[in-house]
Order: structure tokens, then C-alpha cells, then sequence
């Protein structure tokens, strides 16, 4: 039974192909003559009728039944009077016949649409599409095939674009069923050997980049630029050069070939190659029109940036702009582009705002130099420069340029010293300061406004903030951001005055809070990559508190009331010289013991002499310390200790370890009073040194 | 049915579009804002606030502080390095969750607890 079924489905479907073909040579006749009659197209639609009642006895899945629904929806557009629209939209349902049908009976309307429409015609609309290889047009595809892969666009996907795919899929099962021996497989041999020798270059591992490097680079993507453009040359060879792209494109999206270090400087090369071939820019697909009105927003707004850019030519580091209008634009640009179906150039963008990023991350001096740098890369990654330059000319521009950006890796300094007194983070890498600040002040950005209500709310929180801000501190110098370097100094000095102040005095809750507010949104700047700035009034206003308190109260003495005196006459020297040489300095005192009176002047004189002598030294070598990534604010500490042997006094700083050679120690000597017996420096365990004198009782 | 209003404080104007035409369609109303002021001035509370880390005249966790000090809402944070430290400070400042651009449909979803 079953088998009589489908003979007589064959039978039927024989004679619907007949019919078919007789239908297409009819309609063939009657668009040779003038679009034909009244009668005739009658005859067209009543035979066509016809044919789809009789296709529908068919089961769904016969070739015969389907081709002449397809049928049924080309040919009454073919009897309409055409105007350029419609013949266009006809084309383009010709054209999708004939791209699915390739047999028999309706082989015959394939012909029909060589021999009727013009060449121009037929070039017009179906060059890019390869007709004579009957080849589907794969740079849309390969849009659509990213995205879904992707995922970005999934559910605005229309059923088209998935029927696309599909298309594509069957594509590729053609190209890896070539004949043997023929021109195809030719190709396929040469895309695939040259595949295998970039893709093993990729995966070379390279500590850096070097000019040789990059030459070998540009000699493997010469090598596929040059079968690309034989490929295109000719129009039977276009859609192969489309496949070549797209079996390109799949094979770097490996895993550990998107890991090798060679992966940025090759998606550059592919970025510029992807738009000079397909022109991109003129083929955004209906589903992200509205987001290519948004993008040509953004664009407007970076061009602006980059005009601006272009033509401010500062003579001097100190007249530098910032660049934070340039990282803001760069900061979307990359997103934007691969939200518009752009997303190599997307890739492209990235490589160079990772650049920017490293400058911004590392607080790098802006000289005239890097300026021209920037002007020079700003004016590469102009779109003009896309259409007049080879590919590998743009990427070896782009990569010389790049080769000379400061790199964090020449900088001198590698590590720095975040905690004096822990275990923890005695030497940390400057890239990890950003990450351990984030991770480590916790407190800093969990406080409330309630902490801040009284003193003893206050006070239970203060040795824990205490910590914070003075990691914060070190971690700030580290990486450059001297406003809350200074901010952090100046609350320190506020938390240790208020700690020093009498418990009916008032608690200045509201200052403490404003100025922790501040901090905060310096601190926020900084994680943006934003320059932070200071606010002057809220600088003065913990100024002239701290000012009124020093005048009350003696800050940072921890000393016996007899010599309270002699305490707060260091305390004013250190001030007037620290003035005087601009400098920031914390001073402190940790005594308890009864200094005789000839004693207490000995010691006076030998400490202001040392003070002197540290102070010089740091105000000529603050340039340094900076360059060293170092808080620019000085500890010095002194304590004293009675002996046997007469008063042992110690002056600590840490602004640096250099230790006196012995004759000059000896000079210092001989400036010192004459009960000074002994005269030691020596540098202690991480950093700074200590000056050890012993004075006879 | 509650309003479900979301707030996008965002300056690049495909990342508004796409964001926009996500959120329209699970049925949140859409309000842009550029900066910590335009929050102030917001009528009704957000349900959920969208920042993008750098902005011309703020920045994401400037934004994130102020609606978690004023508004009792899902705050996502949008970065387009995806560094750690990104993330550990948006999560100080307040943020519900971090996203890294380009995020998809299905991830924005998750973060705002819509069923996928």
C-alpha cells in the first residue's frame, strides 16, 4: 500500500514539473512580448492555480510542492506593471529561488532571469551575492551568525536572519564537499595552509612586543591578504573570498589562540582588513537602525573630543589638559561600536583604550611627548585613514606609535611599602595598589553619618579608621593621587587633635563627617579614572579647626609635663621649617623621662640640629620620592630612653635610608653639643633609618 | 501592578537605547539621568538604578552612594574593563550587582531577578 502511495505521489509530482515548465516557458513568452494581455495573464493565473490545487495533494516535505508555492509568489508580481521598487523586491525573491532551487523542472526560471533581466541589472542586485556560483551572500550572514553566537541580540532576532543561518550552514557543508582536484578545493588547500601558519604563529609566546615580531606578523597577514585579493578579483572567486573570511574568523575564535599574547595586535590587523572588505558601515541591518542613530550621537560627541584634541597644542607639562574627556568617550566607544553590529572595529578601539587606561591607571605624567603620541594615534583611528591605508601599513603605524607610550614597565619602581608596622603588604606591585585599596577599605566607605554623631560613637571606630587612612595614605602616593594623599594627612591630623582634645570639649561631628564626604567622592573619582579635586572650603574649614586646637593643645606629645615646654618648642621649629621648605610633616614625641636642666638643653640643640639636617634632605629629595611612588608627608619620631651611661635619644624618619658615611657623622658630630658622647645612624628594616646619640647625664 | 520605574544614568547614547528597549519590554517606565542631580529630583522612587562607571559629569559610584543613602533599590553598576577593583568598590559604594559591558539580555535579566 505504502508503496502504491508513493508512486502515485511520484507520478503527481512528475506531472506538477511538467506543468511547471510549461507555466515558465508561457510566462517567459509573455515578458517577451510586452507583459501580455489581459487574457494571457488570466490564463497565467488559472493555470497556476491549477497547479498549486494540484501540488497540494502532495505531502509537505516534495521538493515539487514546495517549489510551486515559491512559484505562486513570484509570478503574480511578474504580471503587475513593475515600478523600480517592486522590480527590486521581485529581484530579491527571484534571487532567494534561486539560491534554494538548483534542479530541474525550475532550473528553467533560473535561466529565465539570466536571459531576461539585463547584465546591469542582474549586477546591480546580485554581485554581491555571486550569481554565477549561486553563492548566498555571507558578509549579512556572518553579522547575524556573530550575533547569535554572541547572544546579544537573540530574542530581536527575526525568523529571516535564523532561515539565513541555516542557509549558511548548508554553505558550509558544500565547501567541505568539494570535488578533488577541482579550482574550489584549490582554494580551500591554500586558505587552510596559510590558516595553519598564522594560527601557529599566534600561539608563540612573546614576553613583548618587538619590531621583528610585528614585521613577521604583517609577512603572515600579507601572505592571506594577498590569496583574499586573488580571491576577489574575480567574480567567480568573491564567494569563496567571503568563506575564507568567515573560516578565518571562526579559527580565531579559539581559546588559546584568544589567549595569546599576540591576540590584540592580530585583531587590529583583522579589524582594519573586515572593514576595508565588506564596508560595513553602509550595511547596518533594520534591527539596529534605531541604535545607529544613537551611535551616530556618540560619534558626533567623540569626533568632537578627538577635533579638540587635535588642534590644542600645549608647549609645556604644566599646560597639559586632562585627558578625561578622551577616556570618557573611549570608555563607551568600544561598547556602542559592537552594539551596531561592529564588532572588530569594536575590538580595535579597545586595543587602544586599554592604552589610555594604563596612562589614567598609572597617573603617568602627561608630557609633550605623549601628547604627540595621542594626537598621532587619535588621527590612526580617525575613519578617514580606514579608505587611504593598507592594512598592515595602519597596523605598523599603530604599533610604532604604541611601542614608544611610557610603558609601566620602564618606570623604575615596581613595588612599594603599603604597612610599615604589618606583615601584610610590606612590598606590593604598583598594579595591585588599585585592587588591595578596593578590597581593604571597607570601613572607610561602610560609615554612616551616625558614626560620626559623638565622640564615643566616634572613638569606638577610631583606631580601625585610624589604619585605614593611613593604607590609604601610602596607597594613595603610590599610585599618584596627591589630593587624597593630602586629604588623608589632613584627617589623620584631625582624628589625632580630636583624640587629644578634653572630653567637655566640643566633638565636631559635622567637620569629621564633611570631610570623610569628601574623601569619598575623591576616592570614587580616583576608581573612575576621574582626576580628583579638592575642595578648597573644605580644606580650610578642617584648617582653621585644626589651627584653633594647636593653639589649645599640644598635638602629637606624648611627654611628662616637665618638659612640656622644650616639646612645644620642637614642635615649632619642625613647623616654621616644614613652612618654610613646603613640606608636610608628622611630628611626634614619646618621652617620659626628667631630663636635667643642662640635659634638657643639650638634647634641645641636638635634635634641632638633626631636624635640620633630615628636613633639607627630604625638601631636596621630595622629587624623588615621588618618582619612588612615596607619600610625600615625612614622619619624625623622637623618643629618649635614661641609661647608665648618661640619656640615649632617638630621631626616626622615613623619608629615606640613606646612612651618613662615617666622616660625615663625625662633622655632624663636632656641630653637636659637647655632652653628646656618641653620634650612630642606621636604616631600619623597610624603610627610613634612625639617628642614635647618647648624651653624658 | 506596581509602576516598576529604572533609572539609567548612562552617557552613551546606543548603550540608553539598548538598555531602554530592554527594560520597555519587561515593563519598566524608562527615566535617563546624567548626573547625581537629575537623581534628586526624580518624582517617584526607582526600582532599579542603571550606572554606567565613567560619565561626563559624574561617575557610577558617585550615583550608587547617593540612591543607596536615599532610595531602598536594585543598583547595578555597568564597567566596561570588568577589573576587580571595579567591582569591589561598586559593591562598597553600594551596587546590588556589577555588570560588564557589553552584558547581555539574558545576564541584565538575571540581575534585576526576572525569570529568563
Amino acid at each position: 500500500m505504502t508503496m502504491l502511495v508513493n508512486a502515485g505521489y511520484q507520478q503527481l509530482a512528475t506531472q506538477l514539473q511538467q506543468d511547471a515548465t510549461q507555466l515558465v516557458v508561457r510566462l517567459q513568452q509573455e515578458l517577451r512580448h510586452g507583459r501580455g494581455t489581459v487574457n494571457h495573464q488570466q490564463w497565467l493565473s488559472a493555470a497556476l492555480h491549477k497547479l498549486v490545487q494540484s501540488s497540494l495533494w502532495l505531502p509537505e516535505h516534495y521538493y515539487a510542492r514546495v517549489a510551486v508555492t515559491k512559484l505562486n509568489l513570484v509570478v503574480p508580481l511578474l504580471l503587475r506593471p513593475q515600478s523600480a521598487t517592486s522590480l527590486e523586491k521581485l529581484l530579491t525573491h527571484c534571487q532567494r529561488l534561486l539560491q534554494e532551487l538548483d534542479a530541474d523542472p525550475l532550473a528553467t526560471l533560473r535561466r529565465w532571469v539570466l536571459a531576461t533581466f539585463t547584465r546591469w541589472q542582474r549586477e546591480r542586485l546580485l554581485v554581491a551575492h555571486s550569481a554565477h556560483t549561486m553563492l548566498p551572500p555571507c558578509a549579512p550572514i556572518m553579522h547575524w551568525l556573530h550575533t547569535v553566537q554572541s547572544g546579544t541580540v537573540k530574542t530581536a532576532m527575526a525568523t529571516a536572519e535564523l532561515a539565513q543561518l541555516t542557509q549558511l550552514q548548508h554553505w558550509s557543508q558544500r565547501w567541505q564537499q568539494l570535488e578533488q582536484g577541482s579550482a574550489a578545493q584549490h582554494v580551500q588547500l591554500q586558505i587552510d595552509k596559510r590558516l595553519d601558519n598564522l594560527l601557529d604563529w599566534l600561539r608563540q609566546p612573546a614576553a613583548v612586543v618587538e619590531v621583528a615580531q610585528v614585521n613577521a606578523l604583517a609577512a603572515q597577514c600579507q601572505q592571506i591578504l594577498t590569496l583574499l585579493d586573488w580571491l576577489q578579483e574575480c567574480k567567480q572567486r568573491q564567494g569563496f573570498a567571503q568563506l575564507a573570511l568567515y573560516l578565518l574568523a571562526q579559527a580565531l575564535q579559539q581559546q588559546d589562540i584568544r589567549q595569546a599574547q599576540h591576540f590584540p595586535f592580530w585583531q587590529v590587523w583583522w579589524s582594519f582588513r573586515w572593514q576595508r572588505q565588506t564596508h560595513l558601515w553602509q550595511q547596518v541591518t533594520p534591527v539596529v537602525q534605531p541604535l545607529s542613530k544613537a551611535f551616530a550621537e556618540d560619534w558626533q560627541q567623540y569626533q568632537q573630543v578627538l577635533e579638540e584634541l587635535c588642534q590644542r597644542s600645549p608647549q609645556d607639562a604644566l599646560s597639559m589638559p586632562s585627558l578625561q574627556p578622551l577616556v570618557a568617550c573611549h570608555y563607551a566607544l568600544p561598547w556602542s561600536l559592537a552594539c551596531v553590529q561592529q564588532p572588530l572595529l569594536s575590538l580595535l578601539y579597545h586595543v587602544w583604550y586599554r592604552y589610555l587606561v594604563l596612562h589614567s591607571q598609572y597617573r603617568q605624567a602627561l608630557t609633550p611627548h605623549t601628547w604627540q603620541l595621542l594626537q598621532g594615534s587619535a588621527a590612526l583611528l580617525a575613519p578617514e585613514r580606514w579608505a587611504t591605508l593598507a592594512a598592515t601599513a595602519v597596523l605598523s603605524q599603530l604599533l610604532a606609535l604604541l611601542s614608544t607610550w611610557p610603558s609601566v614597565a620602564q618606570t623604575p619602581v615596581q613595588s612599594v611599602v603599603l604597612q610599615r608596622d604589618g606583615t601584610d603588604h610590606n612590598q606590593v606591585k604598583i598594579a595591585q595598589v588599585p585592587l588591595l585599596l578596593a578590597s581593604k577599605l571597607q570601613l572607610l566607605s561602610a560609615l554612616r553619618p551616625s558614626a560620626f554623631a559623638t565622640r564615643v560613637a566616634f572613638v569606638a571606630q577610631q583606631q580601625a579608621l585610624t589604619a585605614e587612612l593611613r593604607f590609604l595614605e601610602r596607597g594613595s602616593a603610590a599610585v599618584r593621587v596627591y589630593p587624597i594623599e593630602r586629604l588623608c594627612f589632613l584627617l589623620l591630623e584631625l582624628y589625632q587633635a580630636v583624640a587629644q582634645q578634653a572630653e567637655a570639649a566640643e566633638f565636631p561631628g559635622a567637620l569629621l563627617w564633611q570631610v570623610h564626604v569628601h574623601l569619598l567622592d575623591l576616592l570614587d573619582e580616583a576608581a573612575a579614572w576621574q582626576d580628583p579635586q579638592l575642595n578648597s572650603a573644605v580644606l580650610q574649614m578642617a584648617q582653621a579647626w585644626l589651627a584653633n586646637q594647636h593653639s589649645s593643645t599640644q598635638a602629637n606629645v606624648n611627654t611628662s609635663p616637665a618638659h612640656a615646654a622644650l616639646f612645644d618648642r620642637w614642635q615649632k621649629y619642625v613647623q616654621q621649617l616644614a613652612l618654610t621648605l613646603e613640606l608636610t610633616v608628622r611630628f611626634s614625641v614619646d618621652c617620659q623621662v626628667a631630663l636635667s636642666p643642662v640635659c634638657e638643653g643639650a638634647c634641645e640643640l641636638s635634635v634641632q640640629h638633626l631636624l635640620r639636617l633630615i628636613l633639607l634632605e627630604h625638601a631636596a629629595a621630595l622629587e624623588l620620592r615621588r618618582l619612588q611612588h612615596k607619600p610625600s608627608a615625612l614622619n619624625l619620631q623622637v623618643s629618649m630612653r635614661v641609661l647608665a651611661a648618661g640619656v640615649q635619644l632617638w630621631l626616626e624618619d622615613d623619608g629615606s635610608q640613606a646612612v651618613p658615611s662615617a666622616k660625615a657623622l663625625q662633622r655632624l658630630q663636632r656641630k653637636l653639643p659637647s655632652e653628646v658622647v656618641s653620634l650612630q645612624c642606621m636604616p631600619l628594616p623597610l624603610e627610613g633609618r634612625r639617628f642614635q646619640v647618647l648624651l653624658s647625664a | 501592578m506596581t509602576k516598576r520605574i529604572a533609572v539609567l544614568v548612562l552617557d552613551s547614547a546606543v548603550l540608553r537605547a539598548q538598555l531602554r528597549q530592554w527594560l520597555l519590554g519587561w515593563g519598566y517606565d524608562v527615566i535617563a539621568a546624567s548626573a547625581v542631580t537629575d537623581l534628586a529630583t526624580l518624582s517617584e522612587a526607582p526600582t532599579v538604578v542603571i550606572a554606567e562607571l565613567i560619565t561626563a559629569y559624574s561617575n557610577g559610584f558617585k550615583v550608587l552612594r547617593h540612591c543607596a543613602a536615599h532610595y531602598q533599590c536594585l543598583q547595578l553598576l555597568l564597567s566596561g574593563s570588568g577589573r576587580s577593583t571595579d567591582r569591589y568598590w561598586g559593591l562598597n559604594a553600594g551596587a546590588t550587582d556589577v555588570l560588564v559591558r557589553p552584558c547581555t539580555q539574558e545576564q541584565l535579566a538575571k540581575a534585576l531577578g526576572l525569570p529568563l
